[in-house]
């Protein structure tokens, strides 16, 4: 027989599960494209992205994508 | 989750970076890790050699976009789609992982449950190529630990991804294919004074850092402390994931450590660049100042780059050159650790020889990763088509595959992370006062050995090399 409180905790867990993917959703497909729109953060994204720059480069393979500028 | 459910998550997440999840056991995950690694390097210069630019695109994995996630896929390289080079980019890595899942006679319960894992990578990527969150240096592993975090906190880890939950083996491996980017060749690219500002200061730092946080902080954990220290003074999570598998971290450790090095990162990215200009330092002892400290590579670049092309150049190339130096870093702290910490691994076993012991405990993938650099730097110097050939190997094929081990990796990490388990150790912000501490002596010893280097020295031959 299924213990009632674990099945409890189980629909508790997708349910935070459902939440935590709602808010990811909504803060990747609205709130990130708004704030890639301020005048402030397209003067910092824009010139890295013409030259070619990856900041999330991990390891110095990774950082010049465009162009070939690794030193 | 049930009470079994718990008693394996309690156990995954004390388990060390390094030691073998409590799963069925096989064959090591050293063993797995130097074999698959030899094998994709092999193939890597082998491929590359004969098909040469016809590899471009086929091993990827999805890219930059603002406000369509769907953007991520949909575009091309050289003509070849990106889902399909993310398709056969995870799909090279499963074929190795087949291997493992039938040495333990789980093929296709590894094989379903490896899919599982690598969608969650996947979708990992996909949060990490968003252009806010890519441009201000939030690297795929912080997406990756998140997501797997809030699966294995809300509903557990399902028992039908157990069989991939392999965090340690993908990050060996990851580290053996990250030996072939440690070209020793690279060490020269700025002569005398990138070595004084990368070689001397970094070591200096890391081991006041480690002995701080031992001595005077008293933080409970040394690999934890170890961890951090090597993030903050050499290359951020490169080098963190080097020296916590080199010091046999905990999971969580890993985690923190990284955590701390990506938030610091974003501040000092766009912070620095401004208050070098308010001080009036010039671009060249700037741009050295900027590669020594900021912790990440990525970022470094990024923050050269507001200085100026010439900053850029000095920043980008110390920092290559600090790159370089976590072979070294992995191999002396898995030295110290095997013979200064017990593992527990050799504990109660017969007495034997020291250097028996300190082999026995020694992580031998290390010895995988500085083969395949050692190898890969023979063939960049022996000639112009030697070094093509590494350069070529490593852009189109196993610098795409060791992104994607470590996105697996950190997948599993967060699958399997208890943050009770740190509590000890970040007990009155400790973690957080050993960075600052150790960021501001890195700054200073940085900016001193930058402005005499840099500024002084060598400042007429910097101005030759690179006149604007």
């Amino acid at each position: 027989m299924t213990n009632p409180t674990t099945q409890k905790n189980r629909w508790l867990g997708i349910a935070q599960l459902i939440v935590c993917t709602a808010i990811g959703a909504i803060v990747w497909t609205m709130l990130l494209p708004l704030v890639g729109e301020l005048e402030t953060v397209k003067r910092w994204i824009d010139p890295l992205r013409q030259r070619g720059i990856n900041p999330a480069g991990m390891y110095y393979t990774d950082v010049f994508e465009a162009r070939d500028e690794t030193p | 989750m049930t009470n079994h459910d718990r008693a394996l998550d309690v156990n995954t997440s004390e388990a060390s970076v390094l030691s073998p999840t409590p799963q069925k056991r096989g064959l090591s995950e050293d063993f797995w890790s130097v074999l698959f690694g030899i094998v994709t390097v092999s193939m890597a210069l082998f491929v590359t050699w004969s098909l040469g630019d016809v590899v471009t695109g086929w091993i990827n994995k999805p890219g930059e976009w603002s406000d369509n996630p769907l953007g991520s896929i949909t575009g091309a390289k050289a003509n070849v789609p990106v889902w399909l080079g993310t398709i056969t980019g995870l799909g090279v890595i499963g074929l190795l992982m087949a291997a493992v899942f039938a040495s333990r006679g789980e093929l296709m319960r590894g094989l379903v449950a490896y899919f599982g894992i690598a969608s969650l990578a996947t979708l990992a990527m996909v949060m990490s190529g968003q252009s806010v969150v890519k441009y201000y240096n939030l690297e795929y592993v912080l997406w990756a630990l998140l997501l797997g975090w809030t699966i294995g906190n809300t509903v557990g880890i399902p028992l039908w991804l157990r069989p991939a939950v392999r965090a340690e083996l993908y990050i060996k491996l990851g580290l053996v294919l990250l030996g072939m980017e440690v070209l020793m060749g690279k060490l020269l690219a700025l002569g005398l004074p990138g070595i004084l500002v990368s070689w001397v200061v970094t070591p200096i730092v890391l081991v006041t850092t480690f002995w701080f946080g031992n001595k005077v902080l008293r933080i409970a954990s040394p690999s934890l402390t170890m961890t951090i220290a090597a993030d903050m003074s050499v290359c951020g999570v490169s080098a963190a994931i080097a020296t916590a598998s080199a010091c046999k971290a905990k999971k969580e450790e890993l985690s923190l450590a990284i955590s701390l090095s990506l938030a610091f990162t974003a501040v000092m990215m766009v912070v620095m660049p401004i208050v070098i200009r308010l001080i009036g330092m010039d671009d060249i002892v700037g741009g050295a100042w900027l590669g020594g400290t900021i912790d990440s590579t990525g970022a470094v670049a990024a923050a050269g780059a507001a200085l100026g092309e010439r900053a850029l150049k000095i920043a980008s190339t110390v920092k290559m050159i600090q790159n370089i130096l976590i072979g070294v870093i992995a191999f002396a702290v898995s030295v110290y650790w095997s013979t200064k910490y017990d593992d527990g691994e050799s504990a109660g076993q017969t007495k034997r020889g020291f250097f028996a012991e300190v082999w026995t405990r020694f992580p031998k993938f290390v010895l995988g990763f500085l083969a395949v650099s050692i190898i890969a730097s023979l063939i960049d110097w022996s000639s112009d088509a030697g070094s093509m050939l590494v350069k070529q190997s490593i852009d189109l094929v196993t610098k795409e595959i060791r992104n994607w081990l470590f996105c697996l990796a950190f997948v599993c990490i967060g699958l399997e992370m208890r943050m009770e388990t740190l509590r000890p150790a970040m007990r009155g912000g400790k973690p957080m006062i050993l960075y600052l501490v150790g960021q501001s002596l890195n700054l200073l010893l940085t900016g001193l050995m930058a402005w005499l280097v840099f500024g002084w020295l060598f400042r007429d031959s910097i101005i030759e090399l690179l006149p604007t």
